[in-house]
């Protein structure tokens, strides 16, 4: 039997039960009592606001997953499937680019505004109707596949889960809007990453023809769209365009040459020239049209008075880089400057016959300048050169365009008439000499023979590319005392080329070939790796004993990059002992060599 | 009656209808190499599995290998299809079909005689 004390409770105005069968009535609980409880006890407020907010949480998740489920049937409702067989093979490809092993289905629906990814498990791209241009399929493609790698729908709903959690906290519907916009970003990141410096613009254009599009449902609680709203599309059309930009940091020269002379040797460029006559003016008013071949756009004149010269430039195409060379004299600084058509000045190089004073990313070979744009829209551009004071000789920009492939320069492409030949500079060595040292710039290069390198040339592409250098007659240099020489070469992420959906080197085979010839003119060293075998990694670093004489190196390759890894392509000759002669030799005839 | 298939769709169920009515995937992939089709992996898969949902086909594994089985016959296709072109085109009115097949020289007067006796044959 339990026992029943008639004990006051301890505390006082404690809830006391009635139990009737022990006919003990205990204290009755009065209004007051109650009052007094609640304000005595923590728990039960606590248990009335976690009630609300458990409450209200549920109610916009329930909600949530509602309009998902509607949205789902509606868009089942109006989905056809997607038969064309070109189209299913494009989405085949990009899954094959992307490493995707599950089958995405794929729809049509007209009542979308832009093509979205939904499904968790099984993945299923929508389009909305209308004609799309196959490279934007691609775009879209690659744009949805990578939300559905990236898993983007489980974060969504995972911030969904704790917005509704955090219904009263306001930055919970920001951090709803940051992770929204992250996604969007990491996947236009992604596929332009694949796609090259070409497609930027035209995936930009494309998001905007979404955002314009008067189509019906959006819903961004059930689909991963492209577009998610104006302000982000803004951001993200910035992001595109400035996307090459974060890769300033790395070293992305290419030389392309293309020059045919008669003496039995050729080097190829990744682009071949149309061979255009040149045509300087287009009319009175000194605006020039560009073709492939150097024109003379500026000139000043030994001591002639004006000390700025500003020219127009018209472009006509979407995909081409300018290329300008410009020369500086005697003592005075030269600025040159390129203007784009909304009057804002793109780039600026300062540079003295001693070399570089401001600017980046240009070459100075000798005192001349040769200085590469970023990719141009059509439009009038301009060309600005000044200098700070008269100058002392004769002074020329001359300007061409070339493809937005070469991440370097090129020199002239155009295969010599007659009238050219007889201007052709007489002195070939030069130009032989110049072709192997086209990774490194003036200073560059003074540092180099300063630490003892003979050849030092390094390239490393972040995005496509397609570096030839073919044949020559190789470039000498003399060594005056007995040595040894560190010959290092790297190769890492050359690709062949050859298998690939994109182009393969003119020469059809991808190779790479670096020798040194003795004095009597046996090889003393030979590296050569062709095909397939570029691709695997070479680390090299040996030594070559050298005694007196004249020696002589050639390096020639024709490789691809595949713009998804950094290549690199490293070819070092270092001189162990540096004698003074043996530097001011390299000094005379490597650094000085146009003087 | 089955849902209506592409025409992407029908050249594979061609494809295991020649076969016997079953096939296994890489035989399939073969005949699609031989009439020169371009089509990736991915999307003949898509297909395939398209052509089971719509109940057209029947997945059987062998070891780890995918073998595509018919559901519908070759013949119960060109049923179908007969039936759909048949209401759609005149309006289940055979005789205009067959009128149009005569007048258009696509059945001649000859065929239709042995077409003719052939039957009575079978009906003796």
């Amino acid at each position: 039997m339990v026992e029943l004390t008639s004990e006051t409770p301890a505390i006082q105005n404690a809830p006391v039960s009635v139990n009737a069968n022990a006919g003990e009535v205990m204290s009755i609980q009065t209004n007051k009592d109650i009052v007094d409880v609640d304000m005595h006890g923590p728990f039960t407020i606590y248990v009335c606001l976690f009630f609300i907010w458990s409450v209200l949480a549920l109610v916009l998740f329930v909600r949530k997953i509602t309009i998902y489920q509607s949205f789902i049937q509606y868009m089942k409702a109006g989905s056809t499937e997607v038969s064309d067989i070109k189209i299913l093979n494009l989405l085949s490809d990009c899954e094959e680019k992307l490493n995707i092993k599950i089958r995405v289905e794929l729809s049509y629906n007209p009542l979308i505004a832009s093509p979205m990814i939904i499904g968790f498990f099984r993945p299923r791209i929508v389009l909305p109707a209308g004609g799309i241009e196959d490279k934007e399929l691609s775009y879209i493609f690659l744009h949805e596949l990578t939300h559905y790698k990236h898993r983007d729908m489980f974060y969504k709903w995972l911030i969904q889960i704790v917005v509704c959690a955090h219904w009263f906290n306001p930055f919970a519907y920001l951090l709803e809007k940051e992770v929204n916009k992250s996604c969007e970003l990491s996947c236009d990141e992604k596929v332009i990453s694949i796609l090259g410096d070409k497609a930027r613009r035209e995936y930009g254009d494309m998001l905007l023809s979404f955002m314009k599009s008067d189509n019906l449902y959006k819903s961004s609680l059930a689909s991963v769209t492209l577009t998610e709203g104006a302000e982000q599309l803004k951001e993200r059309l910035g992001a595109i365009m400035n996307f090459k930009k974060k890769t300033k940091w790395w070293i992305f020269i290419s030389l392309l040459l293309t020059a045919m002379l008669g003496c039995g040797f050729t080097v190829s460029g990744a682009y071949v020239a149309n061979g255009n006559k040149q045509k300087n003016l287009d009319n009175a008013t000194d605006t020039f049209s560009l073709y492939t071949n150097s024109a003379e756009i500026i000139s000043f004149q030994k001591d002639e008075q004006t000390t700025t010269k500003e020219v127009a430039v018209r472009i006509k195409e979407n995909d081409v880089k300018m290329q300008l060379n410009a020369a500086a004299d005697g003592d005075s600084h030269r600025t040159l400057e390129v203007i784009d058509p909304t009057g804002e000045v793109v780039r600026t190089y300062t540079f003295d016959q001693d070399g570089f004073i401001a600017g980046d990313r240009e070459w100075l070979y000798g005192n001349e300048l040769i200085m590469v744009t970023d990719v141009l829209y059509p439009g009038t551009w301009y060309v600005r050169l000044s200098t700070n004071q008269t100058p002392a000789e004769k002074t020329t920009v001359s300007a061409k365009l070339i493809d937005p492939f070469v991440w370097g320069f090129a020199s002239d492409t155009d295969i010599p008439s007659a009238e050219m030949e007889e201007e052709e500079n007489a002195d070939d060595s030069t130009l032989y000499a110049r072709m192997y040292d086209y990774y490194r710039s003036y200073a560059q290069t003074k540092e180099d023979i300063q630490n003892g390198y003979i050849v030092n040339t390094g390239v490393s592409f972040n995005e496509r590319a397609m570096p030839i250098v073919i044949g020559g007659e190789g470039t000498k240099f003399y060594v005056n005392h007995d040595n040894r020489i560190d010959l290092s070469i790297t190769l890492k992420n050359l690709v062949d080329g050859t298998g690939h959906h994109y182009w393969a080197p003119l020469t059809d085979v991808s190779f790479v070939s670096f020798e040194v010839y003795d004095p009597e003119g046996k090889v003393a060293y030979s590296f050569y790796k062709e095909k397939e075998d570029i691709e695997n990694e070479v680390d090299i670093d040996t030594e070559l004993a050298v005694y007196p004489g004249e020696w002589q190196y050639k390096i020639s390759f024709a490789y691809v990059t595949d713009g998804i890894e950094p290549s690199d392509m490293e070819i070092a000759l270092r001189y162990q002992t540096i004698y003074e002669d043996d530097m001011q030799w390299l000094i005379d005839n490597k650094l000085h060599r146009n003087d | 009656m089955a849902q209506q298939i592409s025409e992407s769709e029908l050249v594979l169920m061609k494809i295991i209808w020649k076969n016997g009515g079953a096939a296994l995937y890489s035989l399939i992939m073969e005949e699609l190499e031989k009439d020169k089709n371009e089509w990736k992996n991915n999307t003949v898969l898509t297909l395939l599995f398209r052509l089971g949902e719509k109940k057209y086909l029947k997945v059987r594994k062998i070891g780890r290998r995918n073998e595509y089985v018919a559901v519908i016959t070759e013949a119960e296709y060109q049923t179908m299809q007969m039936h759909s072109f048949l209401d759609k085109v005149y309006g289940g009115n055979v005789k205009n079909l067959v009128s149009t097949l005569l007048r258009q020289d696509i059945l001649s007067v000859d065929e239709l005689k042995e077409i003719e006796s052939f039957w009575r044959k079978e009906n003796e």
